[in-house]
C-alpha cells in the first residue's frame, strides 16, 4: 500500500500530464496529441489524396458535372450551364485550397486576427483604415441580387460551401489544425474583399508624400526632377513610331535649399517612422522600405508577336504575373467547358470565380500591372482636431461618416477599436496634426467579373478587350491578347483619373473645395493600347504605358513605373523576327539585363580610376576583378551578380544622402533607381557628393568605388571570401517560396533560378519577401490554341500532398507544362486521368 | 488468458480507441486497460499497445498513400526537428498516456484492495 500510492500517484501524473498536453496544449506549445494523431490529426491530411473516383452534391446544382483531373492535377470542368460550372469551380478551389481561400479574403477584410491572432493587428488595421472592407460592403448592398454579378458570386459560394460543410475533422486543411479553427462559411462578399486585396497588392503607390518630404529637404526643382516627371528612358507599352527606346537622360537639378511651404507641412504631419501612414511599411525607414521594394518584385511581363514575326505565322502571347512565391501558388489552374457557351482554361485566384489569365479556343491573354497614380491626397479642415463631425467644403461644414472598426481575436474578444471618417473623397486620417482624405480607385471597382464573363464568350482578340474596357475598373491592367485570325492587342485598362486644370496627382492638394477634385476618368479611346502594330509586337512589362511627347494627360510619374524589363524584353523582341514557341518560354528566364549592361561598366570604370589614382584598397582591387569578369548575364551559375546587388545598394544609400534629415541617420525618401542613368553620364553632379564626408567633395568615381569596396566587404562577412567560395547567384540569390502562414517546414527549399533585378525573370528569395514569376503561359494560336505553362508549386495546398510541390522543379528550370485542352471528357486519354469527381445535387 | 492475448486484445483497443477517439481515445483506453488488469504489468501493457497501435496508425496512414518520411521531415523543420523526432513523439505520446493512466489506475485499484 505505502509503495504502490506513490507510485500510482506519479504514473497517473504522467499519463493525465500527458493526455492534458496532448489535448490542450502548454504556453507556446500546441496540442501535440491532436496533431499528431494518425487518426485525425496531421497525419490524415497525408494520406487518400486525390481519390481516383469520387462523388458530391451541390445542394444548387441544375445537372450533374463531370469533372476529370489530368496529370497535372488541373480539373476540367464539364458542366451543362455557366453557372453550375461556377458552382463546380468553387467546389474543386475549396477542394486544394480551402485554409487559402480563407486566408486571402480574411486579408482583404482586415479579419485576419481573428483566424492567425493579435500578430495580424497592424495588418488588419491598415486594410481597414484604406476603407477597404467598407467599399467591399457597399459594393454588396447596391448589388442586384437577381443580376449575373451576384448569380455568378453566390453559385461559386455554394460550391465551396458544399465542400466545406462535407468535411470531417480528420479531413480540415492542415492550417484549421495548427491555429484550432474551423474554416467559416464562404459569402459572396468574401469574393469583393479578395478584389479589393488584389488592388491593394498592385495599385498602392502614393507618391505624393515622398515628393513633399524629398521638397522639405533638397528644394522643389530638384525633388521634381526626381519625382514629378517622366522615366529617363521611353520604351512605352503603347508603341511609338520609332524603333528604339528614346533616351531623354537630362542632367538632374542639383539639390536646392529647403522648400519652406513643404517644411511647414513636413512639420505638421509629423516626422516620426509610421507618422505617413498612407504609405506602405511606414513603419520602416527609407533604407528598409527601400531594400524592401528591391525585393518585392511587384511587376510582370507580357508580349506577343503577329504572325508576321513567327516562324508558324501564328500569333503567340506570353505572359509571366511577378507576385509573392507563396505556397500554394496565388494561382489554381482549371478549364472549364459548357458545350456551346464556354470553353475557358488558364489560373484562376482562390476566391475570385474567374479564369484570371489563360485562353479560349479563339484567344489567350494575360496581364501586367499598369501601376499608374490612381490614389490622391486632400489636406482636409475640420471641425474639431481630435474628433471631428464635419469637414469645410466649398465653405460650407459638410457631415463626416464615422465608422467604428473593431478588430477581435481568435477568441472573438475585442483587442482593439479604430474611428474611421469618410469626405466624399474616401477615407480620411489624422497624420501629425494634419487630416489627410484620399481618393483610391481601387474602392470604386467591383465589376470586373462581369468583363470577364462576357469577354470568355467573345471570339477575337478586340471583342474581349472591349468586354472588359466595359466593366474593368482597378487594379489597372495592361491587357494583352492574341487571337486565331493573327491579331495581336494590348490596353492598359482600367479607371485612370482626370484631374482639376489639367493637373498631376504628385501633390497633397487643398480639400475645401471640390475645384481640386478628380474631374472624371480617362475613356476607353484614351487608355494607352494599340492593335496590330506595324513592328509585329507589343510588350509590357510595367514600364510607362504611353511616351509623355505623344500624350501628355497624366498617368503617373517614373516612380509609379519600371524601365528595365521593358529595355530587355523589346531588345530580345527587335533583334528576332522568326520567334517559336520555345524562344517565348526561353525569355521567361532570359538572364540578360540592360539594366546591368548599362550600369555595370560605370562601377567597374569607377574602380579602375580610382585605382589608377593611387587607391590601395584591396577590397576595391577585388571587387573589380570579380565585376569586369562578368558577363553582366544572371545566369544561376554566375558569381557576380551577387557583387553588383549589392553594390547598387549601396551606392543607392551613399548617393541620396541628401534625403537625411537633420539628426537622423537614414534618409526619409529614395529616388527610383533609373535615375541613376542621368546621373553616371554627369560625374561632377552636385548630386555624388556626400555630404557627411565635410571638406572632400566626391565625384561619380569616387563614390561608386566606395559603395563598391563597402558591397565587397560586406559579402565577405555574409558569404565568405570569394576566392574559396565564390558568391554563386543560384546559392546566394534563390528562390524562395514560403507556406502562406510563414512555416519552414511547409515552406520549398531553395530554387536556384536564373534571373534576378532587372531581369526578364526577377525571382530571388530573401529575408523578407520572395517574388517572381508566379505563372508563365506561352500560347500559339493556332486553330486551335496550343497552350504551355507552369507556376512554382503544385495545385495542392496541403503540404502533405505529392501535388504541393511537384510542378516546382519544371518552374525553377524555366521549363513549361503542356497544357491539356480537351473539348470532352472523352478527349482526355484515360492515361492522362488521374481522376474523377461527380458532382450532383 | 495469456499475456500475450492480453497484450494483442490491449493493441486491438488501442488502435479502436485511438482511430476514433485520437488523443481522448488513447487515454481512455487506458483507463480501461488499468482497470481490467489490476495485476503487476498495466504500465507496460498499456505503454507498449499504445505504442504498437499508434504504429499501425502510422503504418496505415502509409498505406493510404501517405509519405510518412517525408511528412515527417516537413512537420519537423516547423519545430526545427528533426523527422525522426516527429516520429518518436507521434508515438510515445499514447504511449506516455495510456501507460501512465492505465499502470496508475492499477496500482491504485491494488492499493486499496
Amino acid at each position: 500500500m505505502a509503495r504502490n500510492l506513490p507510485l500510482a500517484l506519479l504514473s497517473l501524473a504522467a499519463g493525465l500530464g500527458a493526455t492534458w498536453v496532448g489535448a490542450r496544449g502548454v504556453g507556446a506549445l500546441p496540442p501535440l496529441g491532436a496533431l499528431l494523431s494518425p487518426s485525425v490529426g496531421l497525419w490524415a491530411n497525408t494520406a487518400n489524396d486525390l481519390p481516383e473516383r469520387a462523388d458530391a452534391k451541390i445542394p444548387g446544382l441544375t445537372d450533374s458535372v463531370d469533372i476529370r483531373y489530368d496529370a497535372r492535377s488541373v480539373p476540367h470542368i464539364f458542366a451543362k450551364n455557366e453557372l453550375d460550372a461556377v458552382r463546380a469551380l468553387g467546389y474543386v478551389v475549396a477542394r486544394d485550397r480551402l485554409f487559402q481561400l480563407e486566408l486571402q479574403s480574411r486579408a482583404g477584410e482586415g479579419t485576419l486576427t481573428e483566424l492567425v491572432g493579435d500578430v495580424a493587428l497592424p495588418a488588419d488595421q491598415e486594410t481597414r483604415r484604406l476603407g477597404m472592407p467598407r467599399a467591399a460592403e457597399a459594393r454588396m448592398k447596391t448589388m442586384d441580387t437577381t443580376g449575373a454579378l451576384y448569380r455568378i458570386l453566390a453559385a461559386y459560394a455554394e460550391g465551396i460551401n458544399a465542400y466545406r460543410t462535407s468535411l470531417a475533422t480528420a479531413q480540415l486543411p492542415m492550417e484549421y489544425k495548427l491555429l484550432q479553427k474551423t474554416p467559416r462559411e464562404w459569402l459572396p462578399i468574401h469574393s469583393s474583399h479578395l478584389l479589393n486585396r488584389m488592388g491593394y497588392t498592385l495599385a498602392h503607390s502614393p507618391i505624393e508624400l515622398d515628393l513633399l518630404q524629398a521638397r522639405a529637404l533638397v528644394g522643389d526643382s530638384a525633388a521634381r526632377a526626381l519625382w514629378d516627371s517622366s522615366s529617363p528612358v521611353q520604351e512605352p507599352i503603347q508603341p511609338a513610331p520609332r524603333n528604339a527606346p528614346r533616351e531623354a537622360l537630362t542632367a538632374l537639378y542639383s539639390p536646392g535649399a529647403p522648400d519652406t511651404s513643404a517644411q511647414r507641412l513636413v512639420a505638421s504631419l509629423g516626422s516620426a517612422p509610421g507618422a505617413l501612414r498612407f504609405i506602405r511599411d511606414a513603419a520602416l525607414t527609407a533604407d528598409e522600405r527601400f531594400a524592401l521594394q528591391q525585393e518585392r518584385a511587384f511587376a510582370s511581363n507580357n508580349w506577343a508577336v503577329s504572325p508576321s514575326r513567327s516562324i508558324s505565322g501564328k500569333a503567340m502571347v506570353a505572359g509571366d504575373p511577378h507576385l509573392e512565391l507563396t505556397l500554394p501558388s496565388i494561382w489554381f489552374e482549371v478549364h472549364l467547358v459548357v458545350p456551346g457557351a464556354m470553353d475557358v482554361g488558364g489560373v484562376t485566384i482562390p476566391g475570385l470565380p474567374g479564369v484570371t489569365i489563360g485562353y479560349t479556343r479563339a484567344f489567350a491573354w494575360s496581364f501586367t500591372n499598369t501601376g499608374g497614380d490612381v490614389m490622391d491626397f486632400w489636406r482636409e479642415t475640420v471641425n474639431d482636431a481630435a474628433r471631428p463631425t464635419t469637414y469645410e467644403l466649398d465653405g460650407a461644414q459638410t457631415p463626416l461618416e464615422a465608422r467604428v472598426e473593431q478588430y477581435r481575436n481568435a477568441k472573438g474578444n475585442v483587442i482593439a477599436t479604430d474611428t474611421v471618417y469618410y469626405t466624399h473623397r474616401g477615407p480620411m486620417r489624422k497624420q501629425g496634426s494634419e487630416w489627410l482624405s484620399m481618393r483610391w480607385t481601387v474602392l470604386e471597382a467591383g465589376n470586373e467579373l462581369l468583363g470577364f464573363y462576357q469577354g470568355l464568350h467573345a471570339t477575337t482578340a478586340s471583342a474581349f478587350l472591349d468586354s472588359l474596357a466595359a466593366y474593368y475598373a482597378a487594379p489597372a491592367q495592361n491587357m494583352i491578347v492574341a487571337d486565331t485570325a493573327g491579331t495581336i492587342a494590348i490596353r492598359s485598362t482600367g479607371k485612370h483619373p482626370i484631374r482639376a486644370n489639367k493637373g498631376r496627382g504628385t501633390d497633397i492638394l487643398d480639400g475645401r473645395t471640390r475645384g481640386n477634385d478628380w474631374i472624371g476618368f480617362r475613356t476607353v479611346s484614351q487608355y494607352p493600347q494599340s492593335f496590330n502594330p506595324a513592328q509585329g509586337y507589343l510588350a509590357s512589362a510595367n514600364q510607362e504605358p504611353v511616351d509623355p511627347q505623344l500624350d501628355s494627360l497624366y498617368l503617373g510619374t517614373d516612380a509609379h513605373y519600371e524601365i528595365w524589363r521593358a529595355l530587355q524584353i523589346n531588345r530580345l523582341l527587335r533583334a528576332d523576327s522568326t520567334m517559336t514557341p520555345d524562344q517565348m518560354r526561353a525569355f521567361h528566364t532570359d538572364p540578360g539585363s540592360v539594366r546591368a549592361d548599362r550600369l555595370v561598366p560605370a562601377f567597374v570604370a569607377a574602380a579602375q580610376a580610382r585605382l589608377q589614382q593611387g587607391d590601395a584598397s584591396a577590397s576595391l582591387k577585388a571587387a573589380e576583378s570579380i565585376l569586369s569578369a562578368w558577363d553582366r548575364r544572371y545566369t544561376r551559375d554566375n558569381t557576380g551578380a551577387r557583387l553588383f546587388e549589392t553594390a547598387m545598394v549601396r551606392a543607392m544609400t551613399l548617393l541620396w544622402d541628401e534625403f537625411i534629415p537633420a539628426g537622423k541617420d537614414a534618409a526619409v525618401v529614395r529616388p527610383s533607381e533609373s535615375r541613376l542613368l542621368q546621373l553616371v553620364g554627369d560625374a561632377g553632379n552636385a548630386w555624388w557628393d556626400d555630404k557627411r564626408t565635410g571638406d572632400v567633395r566626391e565625384d561619380r568615381d569616387q563614390l561608386l568605388a566606395r559603395a563598391l569596396a563597402q558591397a565587397y566587404d560586406t559579402l565577405v562577412t555574409e558569404f565568405g571570401d570569394p576566392a574559396k567560395t565564390p558568391w554563386t547567384w543560384g546559392t546566394v540569390a534563390p528562390a524562395k517560396p514560403r507556406h502562406l502562414l510563414r512555416l519552414d517546414g511547409f515552406s520549398a527549399p531553395d530554387v536556384p533560378v536564373d534571373g534576378g533585378r532587372g531581369t526578364l525573370n526577377p525571382s530571388t528569395g530573401s529575408r523578407r519577401a520572395n517574388f517572381g514569376a508566379s505563372w508563365r503561359m506561352v500560347a500559339e494560336l493556332d486553330a486551335s490554341p496550343r497552350i504551355r505553362a507552369v507556376y512554382p508549386g503544385g495545385q495542392s495546398g496541403n503540404p502533405g500532398s505529392p501535388r504541393y510541390l511537384d510542378r516546382l522543379a519544371t518552374w525553377g528550370n524555366g521549363q513549361l507544362d503542356s497544357v491539356r485542352t480537351p473539348r470532352t471528357p472523352k478527349d482526355l486519354a484515360a492515361s492522362d486521368v488521374r481522376a474523377t469527381l461527380t458532382l450532383t445535387r | 488468458m495469456t499475456k500475450r492475448s492480453i497484450f494483442l486484445s490491449a493493441v486491438v483497443l488501442q488502435v479502436a480507441a485511438q482511430a476514433f477517439g485520437g488523443v481522448w481515445g488513447a487515454a481512455i483506453a487506458g483507463l480501461l486497460v488499468g482497470l481490467a488488469l489490476r495485476d503487476r504489468g498495466a504500465f507496460r501493457i498499456g505503454f507498449g499497445s499504445a505504442l504498437l497501435a499508434c504504429a499501425l496508425l502510422l503504418a496505415f496512414v502509409g498505406a493510404r498513400g501517405g509519405d510518412v518520411l517525408t511528412f515527417a521531415s516537413m512537420l519537423g523543420g516547423n519545430f526545427k526537428l528533426p523527422g525522426y523526432a516527429i516520429i518518436l513523439v507521434t508515438l510515445l505520446l499514447p504511449a506516455v498516456q495510456a501507460g501512465g493512466i492505465a499502470g496508475g489506475t492499477a496500482r491504485l485499484l491494488r492499493a486499496q484492495s
